[in-house]
């Protein structure tokens, strides 16, 4: 069935975004469309039809930069970072010195666990025209992956650079990624006080909270992310599993080893 | 037209950006990224992930043992209070904690016993019991400041690290100078279980027991009705009697050496071999071959006296010092 895994149907995305189709009639699909449908399912959590949207709007516009990192940006969300690095190259090859795509390359060497390439091309990213979110954030990214005190520094420049809540929200899917879940809990603190209604943030925050053993703060959480939108399936999963009293061997062992 | 990576305005035409060598015309260009198969996204996300956090937490849990003094809670952190960890017990002892002395006076105790019986399973018991006991004073001494489970976890392992490799370098210093072993064969001398200390690489002398190596001899016999090949080989415990170039007689029930009667006559093994007179070749020594016969009636055993009691000096390994068990029968050689 493999090579009928990439067939694509206007009606499951349709679904995905959100939109009604009276609305969809009346929009002109073209590259910003799908910009801006990427950047919805991005914010959504949905980084595979992110993926997908940015490919479409390359089809409309090959020069279509923001596309290029944001390509590279969902292959490393999701976990797929040798592509990541590969599609870098490749941008970076049509694009050569471009800041963003330097930063997305170290962000992908940094996740393989190449921190002399990423802290090369992150200091070359840096000195190039042009001062992004991202570029600060990859530079706090390589703080946090090699124990460094001053990554809060750099995603605070990150968030100064741009004001736009995707940029918390990304910091707290990198220091999840490192399972700094306090820290992580905080900067999804900051995108819920701009974007109340971000069911994905409610979701990040129950699973922070999750982690940190607050169970009744994470139920909590993970209940106002599925009135946002009742079919998350992770959420009400994790809903689910609280619920339940949730044993596991890890359980049992912090159990057993936790001081009186 | 403008560069769409540096906005730079190109000439009409151009193919590269003149300021940063972009590509200007993306026709033929694939846009859609390579995706990882089942198998490749497993990979990437569990292993290096994985591996840089052993790397930095190992890190962290040594960093946070030796910030140790910062705290300065329950460790002072100076010379003597690291090495007084050698010692299982001794800083809650030093420190005057309630069951202090019990930790300081279980860790002597169980030492004592492992020393005691050493080379018996119960002395590898206690051992081993020593080891943990030592392990769970030092993590009880640390663990008080870490109250985060993780931590204790990571700081168990460093220290269980770094306690066997203590444990093994202390051990390995021991063996190099004092071996104990257990004698598996009833002897004139010696009983099945007896546990011997002996000395490796030593200088041997005539009236020594010593440790050697048995070169494999065939020797044919009868077990019953059933005729069989016994193979005498491998670690044995006998004492030797003569050196190279002195002259080893055996007649009459009797051992002479250089003509004379021998201070040390073997036991009634020896009467099975027939009358010899032989001079112990160079770099060799000659050991009473007193425990070479087993339940097996040997035959053609009688002609190998001088080939089963001639050992090179190599095989020898060296003296035996002490019998430490039984403990009625302990005795210094």
């Amino acid at each position: 069935m493999a090579r009928f895994d990439k067939l694509e149907f206007d009606d499951a995305e349709e679904t995905a975004t959100g939109h009604s189709t009276s609305e969809q009639a009346n929009v002109e699909k073209d590259e910003r469309y799908w910009l801006e449908m990427a950047e919805t399912q991005r914010r959504n959590g949905n980084h595979e039809n992110a993926l997908r949207f940015y490919s479409r709007s390359l089809e409309f516009d090959k020069s279509l930069m923001i596309a290029w990192v944001g390509q590279v940006q969902m292959l490393i969300l999701l976990g797929e970072y040798p592509q990541a690095c590969t599609w870098s190259k490749k941008a970076i090859e049509l694009f050569p010195n471009n800041p963003d795509l330097l930063a997305a390359q170290s962000q992908a060497e940094c996740r393989i666990g190449d921190f002399k390439k990423s802290n090369a091309l992150i200091d070359g990213a840096l000195q190039q025209r042009g001062e992004s979110a991202y570029q600060w954030q990859v530079r706090a990214e390589l703080m946090v992956a090699q124990r460094q005190k001053t990554d809060r520094y750099c995603f605070d420049k990150a968030q100064i650079a741009s004001t736009d809540s995707l940029v918390p929200l990304e910091t707290a899917l990198i220091y999840l990624h490192y399972q700094e879940f306090a820290k992580a809990q905080q900067r999804i603190g900051l995108v819920l006080e701009k974007q109340a209604d971000s069911y994905y943030a409610w979701y990040l925050l129950g699973w922070c909270q999750e982690k940190l053993g607050l169970t009744q703060a994470a139920i909590r959480s993970y209940r106002q992310c599925a009135e946002l939108c009742p079919n998350h399936h992770e959420a009400l999963m994790r809903l689910a599993q609280l619920r339940s009293g949730g044993w596991n061997i890890a359980n049992l062992f912090r159990r057993i080893f936790r001081r009186s | 037209m403008e560069c769409p990576s540096c906005h730079f305005q190109n000439m009409p035409g151009s193919k590269n950006c003149a300021r940063c060598r972009a590509f200007l015309t993306l026709v033929d260009i694939d846009v859609n990224p390579p995706r990882a198969t089942i198998g490749q996204r497993a990979i990437p996300r569990f292993l290096p992930r994985s591996w840089n956090r052993i790397r930095f937490r190992m890190l962290d849990s040594v960093h946070a043992a030796f910030l140790i003094r910062q705290t300065g809670v329950h460790f002072d952190g100076k010379l003597v209070d690291w090495l007084s960890l050698l010692v299982g017990g001794l800083n809650q002892w030093r420190r005057g904690e309630p069951r202090g002395w019990l930790w300081f006076y279980s860790w002597l105790l169980l030492l004592f016993l492992s020393l005691l019986w050493a080379g018996t399973p119960t002395g590898s018991f206690m051992l081993g019991l020593l080891f943990g006991l030592h392990v769970a004073s030092i993590i009880g001494l640390f663990f008080r400041q870490f109250e985060e489970f993780s931590v204790r976890i990571r700081a168990t392992v460093v220290v269980l690290l770094f306690t066997g490799l203590l444990y093994y370098s202390l051990l390995s210093l021991i063996v190099s100078f004092v071996v104990p072993i257990r004698f598996g064969m009833n002897t004139e001398e010696l009983r099945s279980g007896d546990v011997l200390w002996y000395r490796p690489g030593y200088q041997t002398r005539p009236g020594d027991v010593v440790v050697y190596e048995l070169p494999a001899v065939q020797i044919a016999g009868r077990r019953g009705n059933m005729a069989i090949q016994v193979a005498l080989r491998g670690m044995r415990v006998n004492r030797l009697v003569a050196t190279a170039g002195q002259r080893v007689q055996w007649k009459q029930k009797q051992l002479f050496i250089d003509d004379r009667v021998c201070v040390w006559q073997p036991g009634t093994t020896m009467n099975l071999f027939d009358s010899f007179d032989f001079l112990v070749p160079a770099n060799s020594v000659f050991i009473l071959p007193e425990d070479l016969v087993g339940d097996a009636n040997l035959q053609n055993l009688s002609k190998l006296g001088p080939t089963t009691g001639t050992v090179s000096t190599t095989m020898v390994r060296g003296p035996v010092w002490f019998r430490s068990y039984p403990l009625f029968r302990m005795k210094f050689y």
